[in-house]
């Protein structure tokens, strides 16, 4: 066993060697990182290169070792693509991506972190942490990595502005999702003359809409929030929305994070009544109420529109929810067989993963400087499932028109908002998603339950 | 016993103790330390992070009390079913010409991960009745339907299919008392009872027949052989899977963490204070939610002395 | 049930392993024995429709496992796939994942064993002072929780970390992504409950025959490796088979002392395969049989330790 093993690890050292000799690009510093993979955007003008990243590199590269990534990704879909887009990097600077995917990458970042072990970078789905982990000192900012200029020029203000702790930028947005999605099944909605919503109709349209799908004998809506130890998330993206729906939204939701406008305020408590009108209102929803949208799982509630027959008309989750369904319904054509509107009101919030770097060695630098940058995130681009908020992304690369449409919307909304609890993170997140599944079967204490969320703030 | 030098048992206890003390008692006195310190270990706080956990102001996203009470229930419950199990399993299945099979099938849950055995007991109190076996099985014979006039305390009223790991259980029931909380802990029992089965079909082995042959000759029937001779023989084994499981029980962690995530009041203690630890990055409050498990391990070791002290004086 | 299931044979003198049915004997056979069978099938039963389930649920196509339920699966038409194993196992890497795994399990295993019986035996046929405090203190740190040991072990594994071009370890002889390192680890960890019920069973032996044997002029150590260790064999066994399944079932501990995935065992690779929102999870079902292989394959094994145990000269039927 030891022999292959070390046979095994001998391999990999060799071939790795065999590589950079192989690569007569060995030299190649962040400078040239940029020509690497497929550049073929020959129609635009070719992106603005910062001066001190265009300078040869004072020193010849050392060779570059292993850099340690943590992130959520797995699986055939994430990760392999992840590590095609990676690909490229590794073959031409020789070196190595070592990626542990784990669902609970909060707990163990933060293990590892306080531990004196932490990653050479992470790509956590929130920004709970990049502010704990900035504010101890523990992460790298861009500007150390040679990639502030950059990121400043090549990434939305919004963007830019959410990788920022205390006026320094430590992080960008390698892959962003909109969350103001509602999806539908085009074909039963044009066999039954409903008519989709567009990014101007108000919540009572919305309202409306339900009315005449059941009204017309089907179940408006699925939905579910079971997610393990993070139950009631899905609930918490329906009331962001409806917070940014109404005029002003976005000030409400800025204020709920920064705690000048508390969770009780009559605004945040509108948008939670709103939700219950649409999911707790009689015969709405396919689950039945409180208790089975508790206990349903949010990618099994991706499904009902799409069955056949039908079992509702449609349901509300974050542009990922695409994938949900095509994995589910193989056969279904994106646009034809599912499709979505906008959440109305037009306001939109988003997720996103965000890259920050615990350390400034070269291999490190080179590879953040790669993941930034719009030669690698095309390729996972083509591949699909991956939204970018680079600059240089041409929306007509993107596979299907479906997936266009949501990159488009997450760049073009009125008033975007990165999402609300995964932006508060800790305690009060862990409230907010507590305060879902209680309102869903509790709705008469909605009082207390704010004030219960309000109270977890700051922990 | 032999007279031997005084330095040569503390040679055979050295690497133990070595070991232990890196692993486990370092990082226990470093966990005591950080219970009397701020969320960031930073500053001497005295015992208000113990006041928290008996205060319990946050008991939206960490409700002490609770966990602290479900934890209890694990003890109690998840120890008294799998010993007894287990003690039948092992006993029962001696008597059989199908014994390995039977043990294979009872030790098979231990083998599977945590992560997968989450996956099938949520296929199998899947809400939706088309997925999941249990409420297939309880929609199909019509428990508690309302059609059917059939009602128990136990379930809900929501017509046939129950939600097992969510708000679920009896409304009038508080706190850990949960439907949720049984399941929990069932599937704890049906992982664990292979382990006290294999324990203790090891402790059986060391009886010897002939002391069951002279029994069975004085005319003993099975029952008075199994209370007068096996019990006796076995009470050590039975202690120490006894202990074992209390204590498991007592951190108890990762089917919680895998299924429900310390959700809908099936907190334990071990999910909060993991929770509050690596999620809230609260050292204070962590620190000390793990020195209250730490506590209870002390009657635990007063009832072992006690028998210590016992079994040292029959030997 | 306990009671009931026993006390019927009552008394039975030895009889023929196969007794010849007639009707009266079947009757009374079925009243002594069928108790017995019953509670038996039943709970083996209960125990066995999950892993059933798991198994046909892992050669169920994924769409078909978020439609309808296992039991559909075993209706005809069947409609059964290997799709599920085939990623599993054509993942990159699982090879040397599975030998991650072995290089990782078995010397942590032999280390807790050798380590606990050394001190089991001190703890229970020598005198010192302090004996008996000293074990409950090692008995109750079972109760220390994992997690909670987390943080200051890398602590400390990063202050001593001790890096050698020795490949076959990871390269490097201790700290974080070192086989060594890892090895220990598990040691610290499994040594509470190994000392406990190896001491239990040492304890138990004949004080006859090691007072002869301490007669004799016999060493400690020769009575350690000729009378302690083969006496206690069927403790041995049951305490390797757990120890060898904790530490093969392990995440947490690889997580976050196996940094490097070159080093990273199979747990790792398989919990890599479920993406972030929990897609492809029916790949975990494939994965459960996978990994369950080999624990089950030492389970069968060692078996024989804990099979057929007590009443041996007994009838069985």
């Amino acid at each position: 066993m030891n022999t292959l093993h070390q046979r095994v690890l001998h391999g990999k050292r060799l071939s790795r060697r065999s590589l950079l000799a192989g690569a007569s690009t060995a030299s190649l510093g962040a400078a040239g990182l940029a020509l690497v993979g497929c550049g073929d955007d020959d129609d635009e003008e070719p992106a603005p290169a910062p001066a001190p990243a265009a300078a040869p590199p004072p020193e010849a590269p050392a060779e570059l070792g292993t850099a340690d990534v943590l992130g959520v990704w797995g699986g055939g879909d994430e990760l392999a693509r992840f590590e095609a887009m990676v690909a490229p990097w590794e073959a031409a600077t020789g070196g190595n991506m070592a990626f542990t995917g784990t669902r609970d990458l909060t707990e163990l970042l933060t293990t590892r972190v306080e531990g004196g072990n932490p990653p050479d970078i992470a790509i956590p789905p929130e920004v709970g942490t990049l502010r704990d982990f900035a504010r101890e000192g523990e992460l790298v900012p861009l500007a150390d990595l040679d990639l502030e200029a950059e990121v400043r020029a090549n990434y939305p203000q919004s963007f830019v502005d959410l990788g920022s702790v205390d006026g320094t930028l430590y992080a960008f947005f390698m892959k962003a999702d909109t969350k103001g999605t509602i999806f539908y099944n085009p074909k039963l909605f044009a066999d039954n003359g409903w008519q989709p919503l567009t990014a101007q109709s108000t919540f009572d349209d919305l309202l409306a809409l339900t009315e005449q799908i059941k009204g017309d004998g089907l179940t408006p809506w699925s939905t579910g929030v079971e997610s393990g130890g993070a139950s009631g998330w899905p609930g918490t993206d329906w009331i962001q929305e409806l917070i940014l729906g109404e005029p002003g939204g976005g000030e409400v939701n800025d204020g709920v994070i920064d705690g000048s406008i508390p969770f009780t305020d009559p605004r945040v408590k509108d948008a939670w009544e709103k939700f219950g009108q649409i999911v707790l209102g009689e015969g709405n929803v396919v689950q039945g109420g409180g208790e089975g949208i508790n206990a349903t799982g949010f990618i099994d509630a991706s499904f009902p529109p799409f069955e056949d027959p039908p079992t509702a008309a449609m349901f509300y989750l974050g542009g990922f929810a695409a994938g949900f369904i095509s994995d589910q319904f193989p056969d279904a054509v994106a646009g034809e067989d599912f499709d979505f509107f906008p959440f109305p009101g037009g306001g939109v919030a988003g997720g996103g993963a965000l890259v920050y770097a615990f350390n400034d060695d070269d291999t490190t630098q080179s590879l953040m400087q790669y993941l930034a940058g719009a030669d690698g995130q095309q390729i996972w681009v083509n591949l699909g499932g991956f939204n970018s908020v680079h600059n240089d992304i041409d929306f007509d690369r993107y596979p299907d028109p479906v997936s266009r449409r949501l990159a488009e919307s997450l760049l073009q909304a009125r008033a975007f908002r990165f999402d609300l609890d995964d932006t508060v993170g800790g305690g009060f997140q862990q409230a907010f998603w507590v305060g879902v599944t209680e309102y869903l079967v509790n709705p008469g204490d909605l009082d207390d339950i704010l004030a219960s969320i309000e109270g977890a703030r700051g922990t | 016993m032999t007279r031997r030098r005084r330095w040569v048992p503390w040679i055979w206890l050295a690497p133990a103790l070595a070991i232990l003390g890196v692993f486990l008692v370092y990082p226990t006195l470093d966990t005591i330390r950080r219970s009397f310190f701020d969320e960031h270990s930073d500053s001497f706080v005295g015992f208000d992070n113990f006041q928290f956990i008996i205060d319990n102001p946050q008991s939206l996203v960490a409700d002490t009390h609770s966990a602290i009470l479900t934890t209890l229930l694990w003890v109690v419950l998840f120890t008294l079913v799998t010993v007894s199990l287990g003690l039948v399993m092992a006993v029962l299945t001696g008597r059989v010409r199908y014994e390995a099979i039977a043990k294979a099938g009872v030790f098979i849950p231990m083998a599977i991960s945590f992560v997968a055995a989450a996956v099938i007991w949520r296929f199998m109190l899947e809400f939706n009745q088309d997925i999941g076996t249990v409420n297939a099985v309880l929609t199909g014979i019509g428990i508690d339907n309302p059609a059917t006039g059939g009602s128990t305390p136990w379930l809900q009223d929501t017509g046939a299919p129950q939600t097992w790991f969510t708000n679920a259980g009896p409304d009038e029931l508080e706190g850990p008392l949960q439907i949720n909380n049984f399941v929990l802990i069932a599937v704890g029992v049906w992982m664990w009872t292979g382990f006290a089965m294999v324990v203790l079909s090891a402790g059986l082995k060391g009886i010897s027949g002939e002391v069951l042959e002279a029994a069975r000759v004085d005319g003993a029937n099975e029952w008075q052989i199994f209370r007068r001779v096996i019990i006796p023989i076995l009470s050590p084994t039975i202690m120490v899977v006894t202990t074992t499981l209390v204590i498991f029980a007592l951190k108890i962690f990762d089917l919680v963490w895998v299924i429900t995530g310390g959700r809908s009041d099936t907190d334990v203690v071990a999910t909060l204070f993991f929770r509050e630890l690596f999620r809230f990055r609260d050292f204070g409050v962590g620190a000390a939610l793990a020195v209250v498990l730490l506590l209870w391990v002390v009657p635990i070791m007063i009832v072992s002395i006690r028998r210590f002290q016992f079994q040292e004086e029959i030997r | 049930m306990t009671g009931r299931g026993l006390s019927l044979p009552a008394g039975r003198p030895p009889a023929p392993r196969l007794p010849r049915l007639h009707p009266r004997r079947l009757g009374r056979w079925l009243l002594a024995r069928g108790p017995l069978h019953l509670a038996l099938i039943v709970i083996v039963l209960l125990w066995s429709i999950p892993t059933i389930a798991l198994l046909v649920s892992s050669f169920r196509d994924p769409t078909a496992i978020a439609a309808s339920g296992w039991w559909e699966a075993i209706k005809a038409p069947l409609d059964f796939t290997i799709d599920n194993y085939d990623v599993v196992l054509n993942q990159q890497g699982l090879g040397r994942a599975f030998v991650n795994s072995i290089i990782i399990t078995v010397p942590s295993m032999v280390i807790v064993i050798l380590v606990a019986a050394a001190a089991a035996y001190a703890f229970a046929w020598m005198r010192f002072p302090g004996r008996n405090i000293l074990f409950l203190l090692v008995v109750g740190l079972l109760v220390v929780p994992l997690q909670m040991t987390l943080i200051p072990l890398q602590q400390l594994y990063g202050a001593v970390s001790i890096d050698a071009d020795l490949p076959v370890l990871g390269g490097k002889i201790f700290g974080i992504s070192s086989y060594p390192g890892i090895w220990i680890a598990h040691t610290g960890f499994g040594l509470p409950f190994a000392v406990y019920l190896l001491r239990n069973f040492f304890g138990g032996l004949p004080r006859e025959l090691l007072e002869a044997a301490y007669m004799d002029g016999a060493s400690d150590l020769r009575v350690f490796f000729r009378i302690i260790l083969p006496l206690s064999v069927p403790a041995l066994a049951s305490l390797a088979i757990f120890q060898f399944l904790w530490i093969w079932n392990d995440l947490l501990i690889a997580l976050i002392f196996l940094g490097d995935p070159n080093l990273a065992p199979m747990t790792l690779r398989i919990s890599n395969l479920v993406s972030s929102r929990g897609q492809d999870y029916e790949l975990l079902t494939a994965a459960a049989f996978i990994s369950m292989v080999v624990p089950l394959i030492i389970f069968l094994a060692l078996q024989r330790y804990f099979v057929q145990g007590i009443l041996a000269g007994s009838v069985k039927g």
